[in-house]
């Protein structure tokens, strides 16, 4: 880490469901921060709450889902006290998002130019030729040939999507990009190249990164620090190094028992 | 491996034909020249990435399409002769699949009762109402849930470990021999994904089940089976008792396989020109893997590799 200044910053956060129960507190007052060009990876199991802190950072909840306190401050700006336009301006260019299905967050009946144009019309006011330069510029950075930028999502195969979408995430520079299990519907070796590609590109731009999986071996490799969560809560955040050689916290034993590695060889008969 | 294996894959091949609307039609190899051998209560495992042909093959013995070229024997026997439709439906009791998705392979508006009670009923397996409340419970002790718990719940009440365990439970109550499992873990969570492995490693060695085991994940392949057969573009690469093959691989894709493997002790290397040469040696390595024509060839007892 360059510089220790906390680029996100969260407090006592809690957001509930409404449920015909009453409110279902799905995070229940987590705290977190995020240094500029750190990457913090955060895992859990699936109904945890860790993709619900993903969508509170960027305020995408819609109700049944509310928040329900806390603080969320980036980049010194207070998150919770934007209004819709600034909101939406703030979106994407302060803060992206790459979502773990490429193929739902890629419109099906538009190409993969007019994906980009989108966004990039939408908060710089460019022209198409402008869009066009940056689409072609982003497809080169991410290892795909700007021919491809006149073909449909379902054209290309599920690594070239999840780098499209990752291309798209950079496309006004954000100083954030939020990753919500980024590589989990790959396969191995794609996954794999999915991940050095994000590493580079981090290192290359150096935005921060939150990145979020239940896969732990696969976030060790990666992360700076990590946070792991249980029931809603943050039950341990250490460096990726601690979180592997000495994990406190019994549900972090639990969660490295869980997975068979190649050392394992009492299955084998 | 005893001196029948209880299944035999004999030179399988399978080609699709896509037509499209736009444009000519288009051959699709899935299968090519596929052969293996599975002794009773052994477990191989088909490792592939998506598209490789692995769960094609899995259906294939499970009987779910005709193949186009060669054989696969059940227990000695030949599924494609099958003639009528009790020999057919012997087949599909003997050899049964569990599917990736828990939540698809379930009935949504139907109980874990029923789930289990069906198969028993179509088979044939119970003569009367009592035996097959007493043969459901019991199936349902196999898989490790409570059946006091259990028999009245709906799919959407259980978590996706309790799902995998219903599907494995219903494989069982019909007697199944062969359980061909595609991708039985992937959808779960890494918390209880080994303790369905456990599960399966029990049932092989307790019940002599024998499991076929379809992932691209090497190292639960190499916890649960004895063998493991590479797979891509539809033909194995290599073939080898896994526990070589994860120490050792020798063949080009299979080492790139195992070096994508995430490993938490190994940081991965941040350079950005890094990642576009991986990018490129991937390629490159799927590119030569696919239009190699040459045969497996055995390198030492059990083991074959296709030559690069």
């Amino acid at each position: 880490m360059t510089q220790s200044e906390r680029f996100l910053d969260v407090k006592d956060l809690k957001v509930d469901y409404m449920t015909l129960d009453g409110p279902f507190r799905a995070v229940k007052g987590v705290d977190l921060h995020i240094n500029r060009g750190e990457v913090l990876g955060l895992a859990g199991e699936s109904g945890c709450g860790k993709s619900t802190i993903a969508y509170a950072l960027m305020r995408l909840h819609r109700p049944p889902a509310f928040i329900a306190g806390g603080d969320i401050t980036v980049d010194g700006e207070d998150v919770l006290a934007f209004d819709e336009e600034t909101l939406a301006q703030w979106r994407w260019s302060k803060v992206s998002l790459v979502f773990q299905s490429a193929m739902n967050a890629l419109n099906p009946v538009l190409t993969i130019f007019e994906q980009f144009r989108d966004v990039y019309h939408r908060h710089t006011g460019k022209s198409t030729a402008e869009a066009r330069a940056r689409a072609v510029e982003l497809m080169e950075l991410v290892g795909i040939d700007p021919v491809r930028l006149d073909d449909y999502p379902h054209q290309l195969s599920g690594g070239m999507r999840q780098r499209v979408v990752l291309a798209n995430a950079l496309i006004l520079e954000p100083q954030m990009i939020i990753m919500d299990e980024p590589t989990t519907a790959l396969d191995v070796v794609v996954q794999r190249e999915i991940l050095q590609e994000i590493a580079g590109l981090q290192k290359k731009f150096g935005f921060s990164i939150l990145f979020i999986t239940h896969d732990l071996a696969l976030m060790s490799q990666f992360a700076d620090r990590i946070a792991i969560m249980l029931q809603g809560e943050i039950v341990e955040v250490n460096s990726a190094h601690e979180i592997l050689h000495n994990p406190q916290h019994d549900y972090t034993k639990k969660l490295w028992d869980a997975m068979p590695s190649f050392e394992d060889a009492e299955g084998v008969a | 491996m005893t001196d029948q294996p209880y299944l035999e894959v004999k030179g399988v091949s399978k080609t699709y034909t896509l037509k499209t609307i736009f444009s000519g039609s288009k051959q699709v190899k899935a299968l090519q020249d596929i052969s293996f051998k599975l002794g009773r209560g052994e477990a191989l495992a088909l490792v592939g990435e998506s598209g490789s042909g692995k769960s094609t093959c899995g259906r294939a013995i499970a009987g779910m399409f005709d193949i186009d070229a060669g054989d696969i024997l059940v227990n000695g026997k030949s599924i494609t002769s099958a003639r009528n439709s009790k020999e057919k439906r012997e087949n599909a009791r003997k050899v049964q699949m569990v599917f990736q998705d828990p939540f698809a392979s379930l009935n949504p508006t139907h109980t874990v009762r029923h789930h289990l009670a069906r198969p028993l009923l179509l088979h044939k397996r119970v003569p009367d109402g009592k035996s097959l409340e007493q043969e459901v419970i019991r199936t349902l002790e196999d898989v490790e849930l409570d059946p006091s718990v259990m028999l009245d719940k709906y799919p959407h009440e259980l978590s996706g470990g309790q799902r995998q365990r219903i599907n494995l439970a219903r494989a069982l109550a019909v007697g199944a021999e062969l359980i061909i499992a595609d991708e039985p873990t992937s959808m779960l969570d890494v918390s209880i994904r080994r303790s369905i492995l456990n599960l399966m490693n029990r049932l092989k060695k307790d019940r002599g089940i024998t499991f076929l085991y379809i992932t691209h994940d090497l190292a639960t392949a190499h916890y649960l089976t004895e063998n493991t057969a590479v797979m891509f573009g539809g033909r194995i690469v290599e073939y080898g008792p896994s526990d070589a093959i994860v120490r050792d691989p020798q063949h080009p894709y299979s080492q790139l396989l195992l070096s994508s493997v995430p490993n938490a002790h190994t940081r991965i290397n941040a350079d950005f020109e890094h990642a576009r040469d991986f990018s490129k040696f991937a390629d490159k390595v799927r590119k030569e893997t696919a239009e190699s024509t040459a045969g497996l060839k055995e390198i030492a007892a059990g083991r074959y590799v296709r030559a690069a």
